[in-house]
C-alpha cells in the first residue's frame, strides 16, 4: 500500500519539477515543429515519389512524417527523462530519496512513470500542429496515441532511467544519450520511407526497437485517415510498414513488442536502484 | 542509559582498501556524540553503514536494537540525517521540500502541518517557507535540511559534517539551533565533523583516524588525556625562573623555544602564585587550554590537516 503512495509522490514531484519548467516545455517544441516544417516541405516533392500508390489515398510526406514526429518526440522525450536521476545525482537530493524509508521500486515507479507522463503531455502538444500538415485529429485518434505513447515511453524511459543511475554528470548523459538516441531515430523509418533501403540497413530497422512504435503510430494514422484495409495490408510494400518473415507487423504485433520492451527494459531499471547506496 | 546506537568489530572494504576497520562504539539515550577526524578517515562510510545504504564488510551495527542488516527499512524511519553536501530540490519551495519528506515518511497530513509550522518557526524560517529553495542563503539551506531531518521525529539525528563550507558566523548560530532543538525533542545525535570546536559541544567524542577509533572518551576526558593545561612563560632570566619554580611547585617544566613550558592541572589557579614566586621578573605569561586540536596532534601525531592532505588520495579513491 505505501508503495503506492510513495511512486504517486515520487511521480507528483517530477510532474512538478517538468511544469516549473516552462521554457523546457515551448523550447521541446521547436524541433519537431523544424522537422516538419523544414524537412516535411523541402523533401515533400523528393520522398513523395518514393510513397508509390499511398499517394493516391491522401497520403503525402508531410502526413507520413507527422506520425513519426510524434515517435520521436516520444523517444527524445522519455529517454532524456532519464536525466532527472542525474539532476538529483547532482544536486544531492537523490541522497535524501535513498534514505527514505522506501522501497525502491516505488523510486523506480514512480520516476519511470513521471517520464512517461511528461512524454504523454509533450506528444499531446504536437497535435497542435496537425493542422499545418492537414491530420485531421479526432477524440478516438488522440486517445490511442496517449495509449501507444504511454506503452512506448514505458520502455524508454527505463532504459533512460537505467542509463542516469550509471552516470554522475548530465553532460556525460547527454552524450551517451545521443549515441543512444540518434541511431534508433535514423533507422526507424520515422523520417523516410523504408523501400529501397540497403539489406543490412533493413536488418537494423528491424532490430530496433523503436521501428515499432513508429509503425504502429503510422498505422494508427493511416487508419484514422480512412485507409483502407486492403491499402493496410501493403503498407510494407510501399515501405510504409515493416514485415517480419514475410508477415506484415500488426499494431498488435507492434504493441507486444513494446510491452515485452517494457518489461525488460523495467527490470533493468529496478534492479538498478537496488544497487544503488 | 540506555544505548540507541550500538556497533560492534565493524568493518568496511572497498576492494583492498579498509576504509573503516573493526571499529566498536555505543551511543546513549539523548546524547550528542561526536565523530572526529580527517577526510577519508571513515566517517561517512560509517554513517552510510549505519542508514542501511552501505552493506557493511563484517561486524555488527544496531539502531534502536534493530540490526542494520536485517531491518534497513524500520531503521531509516528511526533516524534522520543531515548530508555533508547540499540536498534541498532547488527547484520546490522550502515548504514543498519538507512536505515531500514527511510523505516519504508517511507522516499524516495534520502532524505534517503542525511539524512544519512548529520547527520552521524555531529556526526562523516561517515567513520565507513558500519561497523556492535556490532563493535560499547556504545558512538557510542548512536550517531547512536540519528542520526535515527532524520532522518526523527520529530517535537518532545524523549530522555529517553539518556546517561544512559555512562562514563562522553561520556556523555559530546553526550550531545555536541545533541546541535549541535538541533541548525540545528526545533525540539523540551522531555528529561527524573534521572542525574541532563543534566536538566540544559533544558529550562524548571519538578520534577516528584512517579508519580505527584510537580514543574514546567524554571531551573532558580526552582533554585530560594531554596532562592539563599549559602555561607558557618567558622572563629575564628563563634558567634562574626554571631553578626557582622546580624548587617551588612539583610541576613539568621544559624549554620551548625561548619560553618555558609548564603543563599544569588547573593553570588558572596556578598563575597567581607563579606571580608571587617570580615577582617582577615575567616578561610574559600565557594560558593554554587544550582544545580538540591538541587532542588529535597529542593522539595521531599530526595536525588534522596534515592528516587531511595525506588522506585526500584514498578519499578519491573511495569516491569512486
Amino acid at each position: 500500500m505505501n508503495t503506492f503512495k510513495h511512486v504517486g509522490i515520487i511521480w507528483y514531484r517530477e510532474i512538478l519539477r517538468y511544469w516549473r519548467d516552462k521554457p523546457r516545455i515551448v523550447g521541446s517544441l521547436a524541433m519537431p515543429f523544424f522537422f516538419l516544417i523544414i524537412f516535411g516541405s523541402g523533401l515533400s516533392s523528393s520522398i513523395g515519389q518514393m510513397m508509390g500508390g499511398a499517394a493516391e489515398f491522401g497520403i503525402d510526406f508531410k502526413k507520413f512524417m507527422f506520425p513519426g514526429i510524434i515517435g520521436m518526440t516520444t523517444l527524445f522525450t522519455s529517454m532524456f527523462s532519464g536525466l532527472s536521476i542525474v539532476r538529483d545525482k547532482e544536486y544531492g537530493f537523490l541522497k535524501e530519496i535513498l534514505v527514505a524509508p522506501v522501497d525502491r521500486l516505488a523510486v523506480a515507479g514512480g520516476k519511470i512513470l513521471g517520464g512517461s507522463t511528461v512524454t504523454m503531455i509533450q506528444a499531446t502538444l504536437l497535435f497542435l500542429f496537425a493542422p499545418l500538415v492537414g491530420v485531421g485529429v479526432t477524440p478516438l485518434l488522440v486517445l490511442k496515441v496517449w495509449g501507444l505513447v504511454f506503452l512506448g515511453s514505458l520502455g524508454f524511459t527505463s532504459l533512460g532511467t537505467f542509463v542516469g543511475n550509471q552516470l554522475d554528470s548530465a553532460e556525460g548523459f547527454q552524450m551517451v544519450m545521443n549515441f543512444l538516441i540518434f541511431p534508433m531515430f535514423f533507422l526507424s523509418g520515422a523520417f523516410f520511407p523504408l523501400n529501397d533501403i540497403p539489406t543490412w540497413m533493413a536488418g537494423l530497422v528491424r532490430v530496433n526497437p523503436f521501428s515499432y512504435i513508429v509503425d504502429a503510430m503510422r498505422q494508427l494514422f493511416f487508419q484514422s485517415m480512412g485507409l483502407p484495409e486492403t491499402m493496410m495490408e501493403r503498407l510494407p510494400e510501399f515501405g510504409l510498414g515493416i514485415s517480419l518473415f514475410n508477415t506484415r507487423v500488426t499494431i498488435l504485433m507492434d504493441l507486444g513488442i513494446m510491452v515485452f520492451l517494457s518489461l525488460a527494459l523495467g527490470t533493468l531499471a529496478v534492479r538498478s536502484f537496488h544497487q544503488m547506496e | 542509559m540506555k544505548a540507541v546506537i550500538e556497533v560492534e568489530n565493524l568493518v568496511k572494504d572497498y576492494g583492498d582498501l579498509r576504509a573503516v576497520n573493526g571499529i566498536s562504539f555505543e551511543v546513549n539515550e539523548g546524547e550528542i556524540f561526536g565523530f572526529l577526524g580527517p577526510n577519508g578517515a571513515g566517517k561517512t562510510t560509517t554513517i552510510k553503514m549505519l542508514c542501511g545504504l552501505l552493506d557493511p564488510t563484517a561486524g555488527k551495527a544496531r539502531i534502536a536494537e534493530m540490526d542494520v542488516r536485517t531491518h534497513p527499512m524500520e531503521i531509516r524511519k528511526q533516524i534522520g540525517l543531515v548530508f555533508q553536501t547540499s540536498s534541498l530540490d532547488d527547484r520546490l519551495t522550502g515548504r514543498e521540500n519538507l512536505s515531500f519528506h514527511s510523505r516519504l515518511y508517511n507522516l499524516p497530513r495534520k502532524t505534517e502541518e503542525e511539524r512544519i509550522t512548529e520547527l520552521s518557526e524555531r529556526v526562523g524560517l516561517s515567513d520565507r517557507l513558500d519561497e523556492r529553495a535556490n532563493n535560499y542563503s547556504g545558512g538557510m539551506k542548512r536550517r531547512l535540511e536540519l528542520i526535515r531531518g527532524m520532522l518526523h521525529h527520529p530517535h537518532v539525528l545524523f549530522l555529517d559534517e553539518p556546517t561544512l563550507g559555512l562562514d563562522p558566523q553561520t556556523r555559530s548560530y546553526i550550531w545555536d539551533y541545533i541546541q535549541e532543538l535538541k533541548n525540545r525533542e528526545e533525540i539523540s545525535i551522531f555528529l561527524t565533523t573534521h572542525y574541532m570546536d563543534e566536538v566540544e559541544l559533544a558529550n562524548r567524542a571519538a578520534i577516528i583516524d584512517e579508519g580505527e577509533i584510537i580514543s574514546l572518551d567524554s571531551v573532558e576526558g580526552l582533554k585530560d588525556q594531554l596532562g592539563g593545561d599549559l602555561i607558557f612563560l618567558d622572563t629575564e632570566d628563563n634558567e634562574r625562573a626554571l631553578e626557582k619554580l622546580e624548587a617551588e611547585f612539583n610541576i613539568k617544566i621544559e624549554h620551548v623555544d625561548s619560553r618555558l613550558k609548564l603543563t599544569v592541572e588547573k593553570g588558572e589557579q596556578l598563575i597567581p602564585q607563579l606571580t608571587q614566586v617570580l615577582s617582577d621578573s615575567i616578561k610574559s605569561i600565557n594560558l593554554h587550554e587544550p582544545t580538540m586540536d591538541d587532542v588529535f596532534l597529542h593522539l595521531t601525531g599530526k595536525e588534522i590537516r596534515e592528516a587531511e592532505a595525506e588522506d585526500n588520495s584514498m578519499e578519491k579513491r573511495m569516491m569512486h
